[in-house]
């Protein structure tokens, strides 16, 4: 009995030694940045219309699209949203711009409420802060 | 005859329900959390304004203010001063809070466009002016202005409400809106509105 204790106390110790020391490698000095490979494409930046809850799926779809330039040179966005149920469907929407390097401008729109009738269509539309937006991404998700 | 309680498992009952004890202290601890303000829902929403609403209200004035030709067309930023919005619903909720975020959301995400007045620290800044002329505190001849700023518009709204109770639970629709109004002419240059409405079973008080 006292045998067993005692290998269990040392396999302790010896367990969190070796945690000690492996943290205390892992926290020394600044970790070396890393390296940019790409444009850091994630599956939501592929997209221009996403759907973030997969309880959406099949149940919203976004038809006619359009971008286009308004007052000022901002990006207007106006897509179609469909809801393939036979229940009311409530939905959030935000869009997020880009500039004409992908890069993600400080315009990033409110989660917008949706209510959606059964089978009804609705019109989304949204426009830009800045003419420096070119590219967008509707994201859409449950309320 | 009935058998006595055995010691040791009057023990075992004791320390499992102590055990209880503990964990239901840690998870009435774990209930405070922070929550995403863009998301409703919570148990604790009522029919009244909602953080959501604040952001979703910003977001849309800001928008469809810079779309407007007496903005998007101004050859210099307008100067812009807040009127106290006007809240006539039943709800008592600090209404400042819209007109303060659409502020603060211009001034982050479309710096430059306009300009806004601060009314608040009137004085302060009358006072810091007279100093400066008096010599008393040092300042910039580059920066000094014959007067103080004057605004070109004022941006204030209304806050509107209509609610109903039964025994079933209680109905609020809200209708939100906000104008530009020109200060020299008090032609309405911009108006737009959000409007929510909302049913619960049991009503939440708002502050």
């Amino acid at each position: 009995m006292k045998k067993m204790l005692y290998t269990g106390l040392l396999a302790l110790a010896l367990g969190t030694g070796v945690a000690g020391i492996a943290t205390g490698c892992r926290t020394e000095g600044a970790l070396p940045a890393q390296t940019v490979t790409g444009k850091g494409v994630t599956v939501e930046n592929d997209e221009q219309f996403v759907l973030l809850d997969k309880a959406l799926k099949g149940k919203l779809s976004f038809h006619n699209p359009i971008s286009r330039r308004v007052d000022n040179g901002r990006l207007e966005i106006v897509v179609e949203l469909r809801n393939r149920t036979r229940e009311p469907l409530i939905v959030n929407l935000s869009t997020v711009f880009r500039d004409g390097e992908g890069v993600t401008l400080n315009d990033e729109s409110a989660w917008q409420p949706v209510f959606l009738g059964p089978a009804q269509t609705q019109v989304y539309r949204v426009t830009s802060i800045t003419e420096q937006a070119a590219y967008f991404t509707v994201r859409a998700r449950l309320q | 005859m009935r058998k006595p309680i055995r010691p040791l498992l009057l023990w075992r009952v004791w320390l499992v329900l102590g055990l209880m004890a503990i964990v239901a202290g840690c998870a009435s601890e774990a209930y405070v959390r922070d929550i995403d303000p863009s998301r409703p829902g919570t148990p604790l929403a009522g029919t009244g304004p909602e953080s959501q609403d604040v952001l979703v209200i910003a977001d849309k004035m800001m928008r469809s203010l810079l779309g407007t030709p007496t903005i998007a067309n101004a050859s210099r930023p307008p100067t812009i001063a807040l009127i106290e919005l006007k809240n006539k619903s039943r709800f008592a909720v600090n209404s400042d809070i819209f007109l303060r975020k659409l502020r603060v959301t211009l001034n982050s995400k479309a710096a430059g466009r306009m300009i806004f007045l601060d009314r608040e620290n009137m004085e302060l800044v009358r006072k810091e002016r007279e100093a400066k002329r008096a010599g008393e505190l040092s300042a910039d001849p580059s920066l000094q202005q014959k007067a103080i700023a004057g605004a070109d518009y004022f941006l204030t709204g209304n806050v509107d409400g209509l609610s109903n109770a039964s025994q079933f639970g209680r109905e609020d629709y809200l209708l939100y809106t906000f104008r530009m109004v020109d200060a020299e002419s008090s032609a309405m240059v911009w108006e737009d509105e959000y409007e929510t409405k909302r049913v619960a079973q049991e009503d939440a008080v708002y502050r």
